[in-house]
């Protein structure tokens, strides 16, 4: 089981401090969410644990990896960003091996074939991305990012701009990795991508204000009524 | 080595897909050639000069400098993409990848020298076509002065990418780097010339590192090597990537700025 742990993170934008002395420890398998309202911090924390960017102080370790040592961190993770990845002239098959060539895979056709039927994407494979629908790209950086085997993949908002059928299935099928044993962290500000028994951590302002199961923090109801500002209970 | 080829891969196939991209930048120094040149042919004469070694038409004159501009235009043209890559969010695939940032810009730099090559290349068969012709072995010659040179822009246009945070910024690039490269070089005029008319241009001209770029092409085309040239586009390359590692770093630079 792979660990996430980032110890006493201090991070600004120039004078604008966004964590001062965070600390967060994700231990083992399961699905974690990552909820706040904007603002909160969660792409900061996201980009650190990536390595895109590197805190002022403090560190990020996964799976006692240091962060000074970012390539053998990466080769540990997937990603799947907010914004697409995709190069929308690529086919899909092309974006699969230019993926699979920057991650240095080599023998990745059989998994690549597996994913994509897993995820439904077979019969376009030989499409340009470009035409595929916002389910379909969602699902295609998903595939990417499960190539190398992950054992930690992490999700900023993936589901974003989808509608909610997909989005439950994106969901579920990334339940059902979080089962298998797949450190699975999920940001999020939509509460009806998680269940029960997953793993809550809530924001605000870059502190962690609760954690626990969702059941253990009252469900939607329960974190609604007790952290979410006002103006941002329409958001969720 | 395999995400340098992946990248070239991708880079190359991106080119091949965007045909206007290849057609406006053959268009561009065609015109100077076939247009401009003839136009000028009248107005200049030209002495003979180094590396020539008998008197030249003017179009011959600027068959190097005209490589140069396809490659300086290419090399903003790499910059432009970056940025833009980097605006709609996929650049985070290439910081995420288990490759060193140097090595990730380096393979890009690679990528960018090598597609502007490829349009020097189709620039030189039609000049040949249309009779401006160099010496058979000089367009072997030329070849690797051609890459180095596109190197060296496209480490420009790498560190520039860093200095630009929105795509609309870009055509201030136009503006205050590819014209004035352009134009304060020996693309279009040769030094003599300058310093007998204005000398203060003539010496901004030989520092410009595009100057140099385009006299080593000019020089290797003939089957000659300027030291100085060849150690101004080396020693520039360096700087200029140097300058893009240190921008590209997360610590600071532009991907604190541009992420946040």
């Amino acid at each position: 089981m792979t660990n996430i742990i980032l110890e006493n993170v201090d991070f600004s934008y120039g004078k604008k401090s966004v964590l001062k002395d965070f600390s967060l420890s994700i231990r083992g398998g399961g699905f974690t969410a990552l909820l706040g309202s904007n603002g909160a911090g969660k792409s900061t924390i996201f980009n650190l644990i990536s390595g895109i960017l590197v805190p002022d102080s403090g560190g990020v370790m996964i799976d006692n990896i240091d962060a000074d040592d970012r390539l053998r961190q990466t080769a540990k993770m997937g990603f799947v960003f907010q914004e697409s990845t995709l190069d929308l002239e690529l086919s899909v098959e092309q974006n699969i091996r230019y993926f699979a060539g920057l991650f240095g895979l080599k023998n990745y056709q059989q998994r690549s074939e597996e994913l994509l039927k897993e995820f439904g994407l077979w019969e376009q494979r030989a499409e340009k991305a470009r035409s595929l629908n916002g389910g379909h790209k969602r699902r295609l950086e998903i595939v990417r990012a499960l190539l190398p085997n992950p054992e930690i993949i992490i999700l900023d908002e993936p589901t974003s701009g989808l509608d909610p059928t997909i989005r439950h299935e994106i969901s579920e099928q990334i339940h059902a990795l979080a089962k298998q044993g797949v450190n699975v962290l999920w940001v999020t500000h939509l509460l009806d991508e998680i269940e029960a028994e997953d793993r809550v951590i809530l924001l605000e302002k870059g502190q962690i204000k609760e954690q626990g199961t969702f059941a253990e923090l009252g469900g939607v109801q329960g974190i609604k009524s007790k952290f979410v500002p006002k103006e941002e209970l329409a958001q969720l | 080595m395999m995400a340098m080829r992946a990248i070239i891969w991708r880079e190359l196939l991106r080119f091949l897909h965007q045909r206007e991209r290849f057609i406006a930048a053959l268009v561009r120094p065609l015109v100077w050639l076939l247009i401009f040149g003839a136009g000028f042919r009248a107005a200049l004469g030209l002495a003979i000069y180094p590396p020539y070694d008998t008197y030249i038409r003017y179009e011959t004159y600027i068959v190097p400098g005209l490589c140069g501009i396809i490659l300086l235009f290419n090399g903003m043209q790499s910059a432009l993409s970056i940025v833009y890559d980097r605006e709609m969010g996929s650049m985070k695939l290439l910081l995420v990848a288990p490759i060193s940032r140097r090595w990730m810009l380096f393979s890009k730099l690679i990528a960018s020298a090598f597609v502007g090559m490829l349009q020097v290349w189709t620039f030189l068969l039609i000049a040949f076509v249309v009779g401006i012709q160099m010496e058979p072995m000089g367009y072997v010659w030329a070849t690797p002065a051609i890459f180095l040179t596109g190197l060296m822009l496209g480490s420009l246009g790498l560190a520039i990418s860093t200095l630009i945070t929105q795509l609309q910024n870009f055509a201030g690039v136009m503006n205050f780097v590819i014209f004035p490269m352009f134009f304060a070089s020996t693309a279009l005029y040769p030094l003599w010339r300058m310093q007998e008319n204005a000398p203060w241009l003539a010496k901004v001209v030989e520092f410009n590192p595009f100057s140099h770029g385009v006299e080593l092409i000019r020089f290797t085309l003939y089957g000659k090597l300027e030291w100085v040239n060849l150690g101004v586009v080396v020693g520039c390359l360096g700087v200029f990537f140097g300058l893009a590692v240190w921008g590209y770093q997360s610590r600071k630079g532009m991907l604190k700025k541009k992420f946040g």
